[in-house]
């Protein structure tokens, strides 16, 4: 019988200042160690205890895992207290990561589950029949709004963009940080952007020396028109997903026709492609305290769901009508 | 299986196995080592605390940590302990702790040393609430070693009278102890765990449908204005399982011991997370000194409790997640009744 709380050594062969607070690590371990975007990994300090991370770093290399951490409590602040040449534990990965290649990993486990579920349902709200999903072969292009350290669990995904996802999937990022200084990743901006991928930044409030947006992250969406016939993975602190829920909402109520049945990009009647998105096309990682990781101790629980096997990222359409979920 | 046969077993169970058995103390009846095969009382009441512990601990080491690396804890081997007296509202529980931890290598080396002995003794009503009956055909549905059907000429009560009882063995162990105690007259039969309600149109599947797809915030808030989040339901309750899992180092320098302990959903810190303070809107609130957490009010906390037993538990597990022993109100110092809380449920 598999122990499910052991971990593997993992050896911090690399660590680089991100922005303040925050760290970057690179974890060495013997043997292959496979992930995919938006998967979560338990990381191991015994005597400070486990937490719940998603790796940030290309997950080709299947024996390096990338974390980028801010120290916010007891257990990171150990971590950014060590040096490189020291270990620490990893177990993992759990739960299910963003949908990937045009969608045809949909999340098979909770999302049935889900299905079942809400079937059963008298007031018929679930929508989410999977006759009126996106068909696999239409491509799907991507709308990424991050906040804060929401670009974290996304970054696996945009550094692997020809593994998980079709040349033609174009992607477009709504990031908002507090200042310029908090951008992370900012070594790679240049490389997404040669890589036509359509990356808005903007920041809470006005400094010199910046010409770009000003505003929380949704006030990129007055500025720039959304990628059409899109899907959109969110990531952040709870409250900015309020907020962007209720643009993309205004955004559909606007008159704009959405995905027809068929899966066919629908078109307006000026024969403009469709951007809207629907909520079974709006995906979200969720954090909960986690303990376990496997679905028992029921500190991640959220309503039918766990976050650490059913999630992170959940549905929008799944999870809407669960109290306390966003 | 007479009075003096029964005493003939738990003297060779005695001599045999260390045994837990409900016995009566001050009036009461409590679970406690059996010493004097003559204290054991089989009978239709209550013992305050479930048998809970023997299955899921209160604290176990999953690990001793040096450093980095964790070494599994050792577990006992081989060394049967017997518990004797689970009533047939109790039995439930051990089905859903089966299921929940069928994977998990601590639980099934613990549930694999345990022999257990079942009765069909059942509680008065106030501590029956799911009005469970015994019938002799269902008990294949239900986990033991062996199981005493006290006939129906014998008198259940509290006073000692001749109790005839049928006797069933529902594994090869339970089977040995009987055959080695001398006792032969027993049916075999093959206990498969696997009670499954059938729910539809039942009162449970109305409480898992409300809770689930009519969530009415109103019950859950009045609640939350009595409810103290003591957690003392949480620790009586058989079916509460939740834990955490928890770093004590030892006094030598970076070792110690990761242990598995029991949480509770009304417990501040269990849906804290790491990060600035916050308000109740998720807004930052600066010298709140609350960590952000998921159940912020006393209302989310115990419609969380609730969901999890009637909602999430029988979608995960095919069962209810409550065996109706009362005990939650028995403990609760504010007086909450669950068995009030699930009219206002099924009427919401």
């Amino acid at each position: 019988m598999i122990n499910p709380y052991q971990t593997l050594t993992a050896q911090i062969t690399d660590i680089k200042d991100e922005v303040l607070n925050m760290k970057r690590f690179w974890l060495k371990l013997d043997e292959e160690f496979d992930y995919s975007p938006g998967q979560i990994i338990f990381l191991s300090i015994p005597g400070f205890g486990e937490a719940a991370f998603a790796p940030c770093g290309k997950s080709d290399d299947k024996r390096t895992v990338e974390l980028c951490v801010r120290h916010v409590g007891k257990l990171t602040g150990k971590l950014h207290a060590m040096k490189i040449g020291e270990s620490v534990g990893i177990r993992g990965p759990f739960g299910h990561g963003w949908p990937l290649n045009n969608f045809q990993n949909r999340h098979p486990e909770p999302f049935a589950k889900s299905q079942d579920k809400l079937r059963e349902g008298s007031d018929g709200r679930y929508e989410g029949d999977s006759s009126t999903l996106p068909q696999n072969d239409k491509k799907k292009n991507i709308l990424i709004v991050v906040g804060g350290m929401g670009l974290v669990p996304l970054r696996t995904l945009l550094l692997n963009r020809e593994k998980y996802l079709s040349p033609e999937t174009k992607i477009q990022i709504f990031y908002g940080a507090r200042t310029p200084d908090d951008f992370l990743f900012k070594e790679n901006f240049d490389r997404w952007k040669k890589e036509e991928i359509d990356l808005q930044l903007t920041i809470d409030k006005a400094c010199l020396g910046w010409n770009e947006c000003v505003g929380v992250v949704t006030a990129l969406f007055d500025k720039y028109p959304i990628v059409e016939n899109a899907a959109a993975f969110l990531c952040g602190p709870p409250i900015m997903y309020k907020f962007i829920l209720q643009k993309l909402q205004e955004k559909n109520a606007s008159g704009e026709p959405s995905r027809t049945a068929s899966g066919e990009p629908s078109r307006t009647t000026s024969g403009e492609p469709s951007r809207t998105i629907s909520e079974n096309d709006i995906y979200m990682s969720l954090e909960r305290r986690m303990h376990c990781g496997i679905g028992i101790c029921q500190h991640c629980a959220i309503g039918p769901f766990y976050t650490c096997k059913d999630g992170p990222v959940f549905r929008y359409a799944d999870i809407k009508n669960i109290p306390g979920a966003i | 299986m007479n009075s003096r046969q029964f005493s003939k077993l738990v003297s060779y169970l005695s001599k045999n196995y260390q045994i837990y058995a409900t016995q009566e103390e001050n009036g009461q009846v409590v679970i406690d080592e059996l010493h004097d095969a003559k204290k054991a009382v089989l009978d239709n009441r209550l013992p305050f605390y479930s048998w809970k512990r023997f299955f899921v601990p209160e604290c176990e080491s999953l690990f001793e940590y040096d450093g980095v690396s964790l070494t599994p804890s050792s577990r006992e081997q081989g060394k049967q302990t017997v518990l004797l007296g689970i009533n047939f509202v109790d039995l439930k529980s051990i089905i859903l702790y089966d299921r929940v931890f069928a994977a998990d290598t601590y639980y099934q080396s613990r549930r694999n040393n345990l022999l257990i002995i079942a009765h069909n003794f059942l509680p008065g009503p106030e501590n029956n609430l799911a009005h469970v009956e015994y019938k002799e055909e269902n008990l294949k549905q239900y986990s033991f070693d062996v199981f005493l059907a006290a006939q129906e000429n014998s008198v259940i009560g509290h006073k000692k009278t001749e109790i005839e009882y049928r006797v069933f063995a529902g594994s090869e162990k339970g089977e040995k102890v009987l055959r080695e105690s001398g006792y032969k007259d027993y049916q075999r039969i093959e206990c498969l765990g696997l009670l499954s309600e059938d729910r539809s149109g039942s009162a449970m599947n109305v409480f898992r449908d409300k809770l689930t797809n009519h969530h009415n915030p109103k019950i859950w808030e009045e609640l939350g204005r009595r409810c103290i989040e003591c957690g003392k339901c949480t620790i009586v309750c058989p079916t509460c399982f939740c834990f955490r899992l928890d770093d004590t180092p030892s006094l030598e320098v970076g070792q110690g011991q990761r242990q598995r302990c029991w949480d509770a959903c009304f417990y501040q810190e269990f849906s804290e997370v790491a990060g600035p303070s916050t308000g109740s809107t998720g807004s930052p609130q600066a010298g709140s000194g609350q960590a952000p957490k998921f159940l912020k009010t006393t209302a989310e906390k115990i419609h969380f409790w609730y969901y999890h037993k009637f909602a999430r538990i029988p979608d995960e597990h095919s069962i209810t997640g409550c065996v109706g022993c009362h005990r939650c109100y028995q403990v609760c110092p504010v007086g909450i009744d669950i068995k009030k809380v699930l009219e206002d449920v099924y009427n919401s």
